[in-house]
């Protein structure tokens, strides 16, 4: 469903001294994900996780190689896309599922199902601003999660809600891709991803460092990154 | 672990990931397709600009109203309403003024469009010739609404126009195409050159004096009027008020085709580059 060959991205940065610096976001990236598997794509940050979902979800062009992607694609890259603070919720919805590619049957088909899923049923017609942050993040997230898509590329998109609403992420999640979806995930949060995934790849610094199961590369990944000082949030282990 | 399906070429529901900008071809293809995006866009334009007003699509009215009240006060008391020969000043200015008001919205639209559009653009996609579109398209819609205000204009002079009428969408038309291709090369531009509004806003306003807006073409002494027809909104602008305003001058030949000209050539340009460096409106922005 998804097949990446030779990807890498070159982005032009200005040096200190105003000079062209030529900085490689991703160096020859290639692997294949197939129908209905779920990929969990970890790293450090800046290594390129959100370039290469920006290349997959054509927001951005590759520097070289080529990447397919077949079928219908659902991209979630920041949770609030299309969201506009001074319109309702309703409009919102509206808005932010037009933008992410459905159709305004579709959207209205699942209307009641997006509502319902972030519980934001009462405060539909008030403006966004007005809402919580956390309600915000949730009636956006459910937007997307209703997508039709053949395969889905999130990127961070768990850090949003509490407990209580990430835990019904993760099923809807789990509900989404168990129905045959491919999808590729990105997040820091392991635990999140081991629930989901089966298998992971690894990016450091723009090249693609590891693939394989979800338990190896997980287990490999936390404790390189333990020994790193960095802070981020481990799942249990 | 399933085997991967070998996938050689983009099946119809698909698409490839590739460098280098695509051919026009494909590009208008992929534009027709989402065209429905231009829509959504425009409806979201026109509910943050006039959903919580109390006047609503009327406040863009106040623009060319407000001209044409000073200007048609200002010239009667100067004398300047005996240039539009025959007719009265504001009826000579109105149907000016309105198509004016159509491209510079689409100029100002088209040159912020970026900013308008840079959250998404590094979000989600689209083909970004969306967004000049959009730009052109809302401006449109507030001509129409405009133009209902010249048509109350036009019944309280009691001018009855005749089949001339019929006539006036092809100016419309020309400065629809003109807008596009200069909205094209803005939105295009405004990436490498930050900051084109405030040029971009003093350009315009030169260029509604150096066109009969305000004054007819005859007005134009003879040695400067061959300079005048260079200006591509000539045309469109003493056609439009031949096609509604009984008595008024028809516009000339040369002035026409220099108008289609520009804006045939304009669109095709504007395209062709708007296309080349999509890419980088997301990458340099």
């Amino acid at each position: 469903m998804v097949r990446a060959q030779g990807l890498g991205k070159r982005y032009q940065r200005r040096g200190p001294a105003g000079a062209r610096a030529p900085f490689w976001a991703l160096r020859d990236v290639s692997f294949e994900l197939a129908r209905g598997e779920i990929v969990a794509l970890v790293g450090s940050n800046g290594a390129g996780k959100s370039v290469l979902l920006r290349i997959l979800s054509r927001v951005t062009e590759p520097t070289c190689g080529r990447a397919w992607v077949r079928g219908r694609a659902g991209t979630l890259l920041a949770v609030s896309t299309g969201f506009h603070p001074e319109l309702s919720g309703r409009e919102n919805v509206f808005l932010s599922g037009a933008i992410l590619g459905m159709t305004r049957r579709e959207i209205e088909g699942r209307f009641d199902e997006i509502v319902d899923f972030a519980g934001a049923a009462d405060a539909l017609d008030a403006p966004v601003k007005h809402y919580s942050s956390g309600m915000t993040m949730r009636l956006a997230f459910s937007v997307a999660a209703h997508l039709r898509a053949d395969v889905l590329f999130l990127d961070e998109v768990w850090a949003t809600g509490d407990r209580e609403f990430r835990d019904r992420c993760a099923r809807k999640m789990r509900q989404l891709v168990g129905d045959g979806r491919t999808a590729l995930l990105v997040s820091h949060d392991l635990a999140e991803l081991r629930g989901l995934c089966r298998r992971a790849l690894w990016l450091e610094r723009g090249a693609l460092v590891s693939d394989g199961s979800m338990e190896e590369v997980g287990r490999r990944y936390t404790l390189e990154s333990a020994a790193r000082v960095e802070s981020f949030r481990l799942g249990p282990a | 672990m399933a085997q991967p399906i070998p996938i050689s070429q983009p099946s119809p529901g698909g698409y490839v990931c590739e460098p280098g900008p695509r051919r026009i071809g494909e590009s208008l293809a992929q534009l027709w397709e989402y065209r429905g995006l231009v829509g959504v866009f425009v409806w979201r334009d026109l509910r943050l600009r006039y959903g919580n007003t109390v006047l609503g699509a009327g406040w863009n009215l106040l623009q060319p109203l407000g001209y044409l009240a000073v200007f048609s006060l200002v010239f009667r008391t100067t004398g300047g309403a005996r240039d539009a020969g025959a007719i009265p000043y504001p009826l000579f200015l109105f149907p000016g003024l309105v198509l004016w008001q159509l491209l510079s919205r689409i100029l100002a639209l088209g040159g912020s469009s970026v900013d308008s559009f840079r959250p998404l653009l590094s979000r989600v996609f689209f083909p970004r010739m969306i967004a000049p579109l959009t730009a052109v398209t809302g401006a449109a819609v507030d001509f129409a609404v405009a133009c209902s205000a010249l048509a109350v204009l036009l019944v309280a002079y009691g001018a009855r126009p005749g089949w001339i009428l019929l006539s006036a969408p092809l100016y419309v038309a020309v400065t629809l195409v003109l807008g596009l291709g200069a909205a094209l090369w803005l939105t295009a531009l405004d990436v490498k050159v930050r900051d084109l509004r405030q040029p971009l806003a003093f350009g315009t306003q030169l260029w509604m004096f150096a066109s009969p807006v305000l004054y007819p073409l005859a007005r134009v002494p003879a040695e400067l009027r061959l300079l005048f027809l260079v200006n591509p909104m000539v045309g469109p602008l003493e056609g439009f008020r031949f096609a509604l305003v009984p008595g008024a001058p028809a516009p000339s030949a040369i002035a026409l085709v220099a108008s289609v000209a520009a804006a045939v050539a304009l669109l095709v340009s504007g395209a062709l580059y708007f296309n080349a460096r999509e890419a980088m409106l997301v990458d340099d922005g």
